[in-house]
Protein backbone atom coordinates (compact mmCIF):
# COMPACT_ATOMS: atom_id res chain seq x y z
CA UNK A 1 0.00 0.00 0.00
CA UNK A 2 1.69 3.21 -0.88
CA UNK A 3 0.69 6.17 1.15
CA UNK A 4 1.96 9.83 0.01
CA UNK A 5 1.34 13.18 2.26
CA UNK A 6 -2.79 13.90 0.84
CA UNK A 7 -3.24 9.59 2.53
CA UNK A 8 -1.38 11.32 6.06
CA UNK A 9 -3.15 14.02 6.50
CA UNK A 10 -6.57 12.49 5.87
CA UNK A 11 -5.16 9.66 8.45
CA UNK A 12 -4.38 12.64 11.09
CA UNK A 13 -7.55 14.34 10.31
CA UNK A 14 -9.79 10.68 11.13
CA UNK A 15 -7.38 10.00 13.58
CA UNK A 16 -7.96 13.33 15.15
CA UNK A 17 -11.88 12.78 14.56
CA UNK A 18 -11.57 9.35 16.65
CA UNK A 19 -9.36 11.10 19.32
CA UNK A 20 -12.32 13.80 19.75
CA UNK A 21 -15.23 11.04 19.67
CA UNK A 22 -13.35 8.80 22.22
CA UNK A 23 -13.10 12.10 24.78
CA UNK A 24 -16.31 12.77 24.14
CA UNK A 25 -17.43 9.00 25.35
CA UNK A 26 -14.71 9.16 27.99
CA UNK A 27 -12.57 6.95 26.65
CA UNK A 28 -9.39 9.19 27.57
CA UNK A 29 -6.43 6.69 27.08
CA UNK A 30 -7.75 5.74 23.69
CA UNK A 31 -8.15 9.90 22.67
CA UNK A 32 -4.31 9.99 24.29
CA UNK A 33 -3.13 7.01 21.70
CA UNK A 34 -5.09 8.72 18.57
CA UNK A 35 -3.93 12.26 19.46
CA UNK A 36 -0.59 10.90 19.11
CA UNK A 37 -1.06 9.11 16.22
CA UNK A 38 -2.66 12.07 14.45
CA UNK A 39 0.39 14.15 15.21
CA UNK A 40 2.90 11.55 14.01
CA UNK A 41 0.78 11.67 10.39
CA UNK A 42 0.65 15.30 10.00
CA UNK A 43 4.31 15.04 10.52
CA UNK A 44 5.18 12.29 7.99
CA UNK A 45 2.51 14.09 6.03
CA UNK A 46 5.23 17.54 5.43
CA UNK A 47 7.89 14.71 5.81
CA UNK A 48 6.86 13.03 2.69
CA UNK A 49 6.90 16.31 0.77
CA UNK A 50 10.78 16.84 1.63
CA UNK A 51 11.45 12.88 1.99
CA UNK A 52 9.42 9.80 0.13
CA UNK A 53 11.09 6.78 1.77
CA UNK A 54 9.46 5.19 4.65
CA UNK A 55 11.00 5.77 8.18
CA UNK A 56 9.75 3.42 10.14
CA UNK A 57 10.34 5.13 13.06
CA UNK A 58 7.72 6.89 15.55
CA UNK A 59 9.89 9.73 17.10
CA UNK A 60 7.96 12.42 17.11
CA UNK A 61 10.72 14.73 17.92
CA UNK A 62 12.94 13.31 15.00
CA UNK A 63 9.90 13.48 12.96
CA UNK A 64 9.38 17.60 13.83
CA UNK A 65 12.84 17.79 12.56
CA UNK A 66 12.87 16.09 9.39
CA UNK A 67 9.55 17.45 8.45
CA UNK A 68 11.32 20.84 8.91
CA UNK A 69 7.72 21.74 10.68
CA UNK A 70 9.19 24.92 12.56
CA UNK A 71 9.64 26.71 9.23
CA UNK A 72 5.24 26.52 9.21
CA UNK A 73 6.02 28.20 12.44
CA UNK A 74 5.23 31.52 12.94
CA UNK A 75 7.50 33.19 15.60
CA UNK A 76 4.51 34.74 17.52
CA UNK A 77 3.37 31.13 17.82
CA UNK A 78 6.60 29.71 18.71
CA UNK A 79 5.81 29.91 22.49
CA UNK A 80 2.59 27.83 22.19
CA UNK A 81 3.90 25.59 20.23
CA UNK A 82 6.91 24.55 22.59
CA UNK A 83 4.16 24.27 25.09
CA UNK A 84 1.95 21.82 23.02
CA UNK A 85 4.49 20.00 21.30
CA UNK A 86 6.44 18.98 24.83
CA UNK A 87 3.07 17.78 26.06
CA UNK A 88 2.23 15.44 23.21
CA UNK A 89 6.10 13.95 22.91
CA UNK A 90 6.81 14.15 26.96
CA UNK A 91 2.84 12.19 27.06
CA UNK A 92 3.08 9.98 23.93
CA UNK A 93 4.92 7.46 22.33
CA UNK A 94 4.33 4.71 19.93
CA UNK A 95 5.15 2.03 22.78
CA UNK A 96 2.36 2.83 24.56
CA UNK A 97 -0.08 1.19 22.53
CA UNK A 98 1.61 -2.11 24.15
CA UNK A 99 0.67 -0.78 27.50
CA UNK A 100 -1.68 -1.86 30.01
CA UNK A 101 -4.01 1.11 30.70
CA UNK A 102 -2.71 0.56 34.77
CA UNK A 103 0.92 0.71 32.92
CA UNK A 104 0.31 3.92 31.25
CA UNK A 105 -1.65 5.66 33.67
CA UNK A 106 1.17 5.44 36.08
CA UNK A 107 3.31 6.91 33.50
CA UNK A 108 1.46 9.63 33.28
CA UNK A 109 0.89 9.80 36.63
CA UNK A 110 4.68 9.85 37.41
CA UNK A 111 5.05 12.96 34.73
CA UNK A 112 2.73 14.92 36.50
CA UNK A 113 0.40 14.84 33.38
CA UNK A 114 -2.78 13.70 34.92
CA UNK A 115 -2.22 16.36 38.19
CA UNK A 116 -5.82 17.85 37.95
CA UNK A 117 -7.50 16.00 35.69
CA UNK A 118 -10.27 14.33 37.60
CA UNK A 119 -10.95 11.87 34.96
CA UNK A 120 -8.36 9.64 34.49
CA UNK A 121 -7.24 10.15 38.43
CA UNK A 122 -10.79 9.05 39.64
CA UNK A 123 -10.92 6.53 37.73
CA UNK A 124 -8.01 5.11 39.08
CA UNK A 125 -9.32 5.72 42.36
CA UNK A 126 -12.16 3.62 41.26
CA UNK A 127 -10.53 1.00 39.78
CA UNK A 128 -8.56 0.92 43.24
CA UNK A 129 -11.00 0.83 45.35
CA UNK A 130 -12.52 -1.83 43.49
CA UNK A 131 -9.51 -4.07 43.59
CA UNK A 132 -9.60 -3.64 47.03
CA UNK A 133 -13.27 -4.44 47.39
CA UNK A 134 -12.33 -7.59 45.61
CA UNK A 135 -9.77 -8.93 48.12
CA UNK A 136 -11.69 -8.20 51.48
CA UNK B 1 22.95 40.66 11.31
CA UNK B 2 25.42 37.90 12.18
CA UNK B 3 23.99 34.11 11.50
CA UNK B 4 24.13 32.47 14.84
CA UNK B 5 25.69 28.91 14.51
CA UNK B 6 23.79 25.85 16.09
CA UNK B 7 27.13 25.18 17.58
CA UNK B 8 27.27 28.39 19.26
CA UNK B 9 23.91 27.32 20.74
CA UNK B 10 24.85 23.79 21.53
CA UNK B 11 27.92 24.78 23.61
CA UNK B 12 26.00 27.96 25.17
CA UNK B 13 23.27 25.35 27.02
CA UNK B 14 25.95 22.98 27.59
CA UNK B 15 27.81 25.16 29.35
CA UNK B 16 24.90 25.84 31.44
CA UNK B 17 23.42 22.39 32.11
CA UNK B 18 26.74 20.47 32.27
CA UNK B 19 27.40 17.10 31.87
CA UNK B 20 24.56 15.69 33.18
CA UNK B 21 22.50 17.25 30.31
CA UNK B 22 21.87 16.28 26.96
CA UNK B 23 21.92 18.95 24.31
CA UNK B 24 20.81 18.51 20.68
CA UNK B 25 20.20 21.76 18.17
CA UNK B 26 20.50 21.90 14.75
CA UNK B 27 19.52 24.25 12.11
CA UNK B 28 18.01 22.19 9.34
CA UNK B 29 17.55 24.68 6.79
CA UNK B 30 20.08 27.26 5.72
CA UNK B 31 18.08 30.05 6.59
CA UNK B 32 15.55 28.61 9.11
CA UNK B 33 15.55 28.64 12.51
CA UNK B 34 17.77 26.56 15.11
CA UNK B 35 15.62 23.76 16.96
CA UNK B 36 16.29 21.07 19.26
CA UNK B 37 15.85 19.94 22.60
CA UNK B 38 17.21 19.78 26.17
CA UNK B 39 17.42 17.49 28.57
CA UNK B 40 18.13 17.98 32.53
CA UNK B 41 17.42 15.66 35.50
CA UNK B 42 16.81 18.58 37.17
CA UNK B 43 14.28 19.45 34.75
CA UNK B 44 11.32 16.53 37.04
CA UNK B 45 8.86 18.09 38.45
CA UNK B 46 8.88 21.80 37.15
CA UNK B 47 6.34 22.86 35.42
CA UNK B 48 7.13 23.13 31.14
CA UNK B 49 6.57 27.23 31.36
CA UNK B 50 8.89 27.44 34.30
CA UNK B 51 11.58 25.53 32.53
CA UNK B 52 10.83 27.65 29.26
CA UNK B 53 11.49 30.63 30.90
CA UNK B 54 14.54 29.68 32.64
CA UNK B 55 15.79 28.73 28.89
CA UNK B 56 15.00 31.83 27.58
CA UNK B 57 15.26 34.51 30.20
CA UNK B 58 17.36 33.32 32.72
CA UNK B 59 18.07 31.33 36.10
CA UNK B 60 19.11 32.87 39.34
CA UNK B 61 20.51 31.11 42.37
CA UNK B 62 17.27 29.14 43.07
CA UNK B 63 17.96 26.16 42.78
CA UNK B 64 20.39 23.12 41.41
CA UNK B 65 21.30 24.79 38.14
CA UNK B 66 24.03 27.02 38.01
CA UNK B 67 23.24 30.83 36.75
CA UNK B 68 22.55 31.63 33.48
CA UNK B 69 21.63 34.47 31.82
CA UNK B 70 18.89 32.96 29.14
CA UNK B 71 18.88 32.18 25.45
CA UNK B 72 17.84 36.01 24.67
CA UNK B 73 20.75 37.47 27.36
CA UNK B 74 23.08 35.14 25.43
CA UNK B 75 22.08 35.60 22.26
CA UNK B 76 21.10 39.71 22.14
CA UNK B 77 19.31 40.08 19.08
CA UNK B 78 20.45 36.98 17.27
CA UNK B 79 17.88 34.75 19.35
CA UNK B 80 15.12 35.30 17.31
CA UNK B 81 17.24 33.25 14.91
CA UNK B 82 16.30 30.25 17.47
CA UNK B 83 12.71 28.19 17.32
CA UNK B 84 11.54 26.17 19.51
CA UNK B 85 13.80 24.22 21.52
CA UNK B 86 11.96 21.53 24.14
CA UNK B 87 12.97 20.70 27.65
CA UNK B 88 12.95 17.48 29.09
CA UNK B 89 13.18 15.58 32.28
CA UNK B 90 15.37 11.59 32.24
CA UNK B 91 12.43 10.11 32.14
CA UNK B 92 10.11 12.11 29.75
CA UNK B 93 13.27 12.35 27.49
CA UNK B 94 13.45 8.62 27.09
CA UNK B 95 9.45 8.74 26.46
CA UNK B 96 9.98 11.39 23.68
CA UNK B 97 12.85 9.12 21.88
CA UNK B 98 11.42 5.78 22.05
CA UNK B 99 11.61 4.32 19.50
CA UNK B 100 11.16 0.45 20.22
CA UNK B 101 8.21 -0.34 18.32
Amino acid sequence: MEIGAAEFRQASKEHLDGAIHCHQNGDYLTCHYLCGLAVECILRACRWKIDSSWDGRHALLKLYKEARFDALVKERDSSEMADKFYSITSRWSNTHRFASRAKLVSYLNEIRATHNVRAINSRLIARKCLVRQSSL
Amino acid sequence: MDQLTSKEVQSALEGWLGSSAIVDVSREVPNGRITGWIMHPSFAGVPAADRQSWLWNGYGDQGTLPRWDGLRGKSKGQSTQIGLILTYSKLEYENALDETA
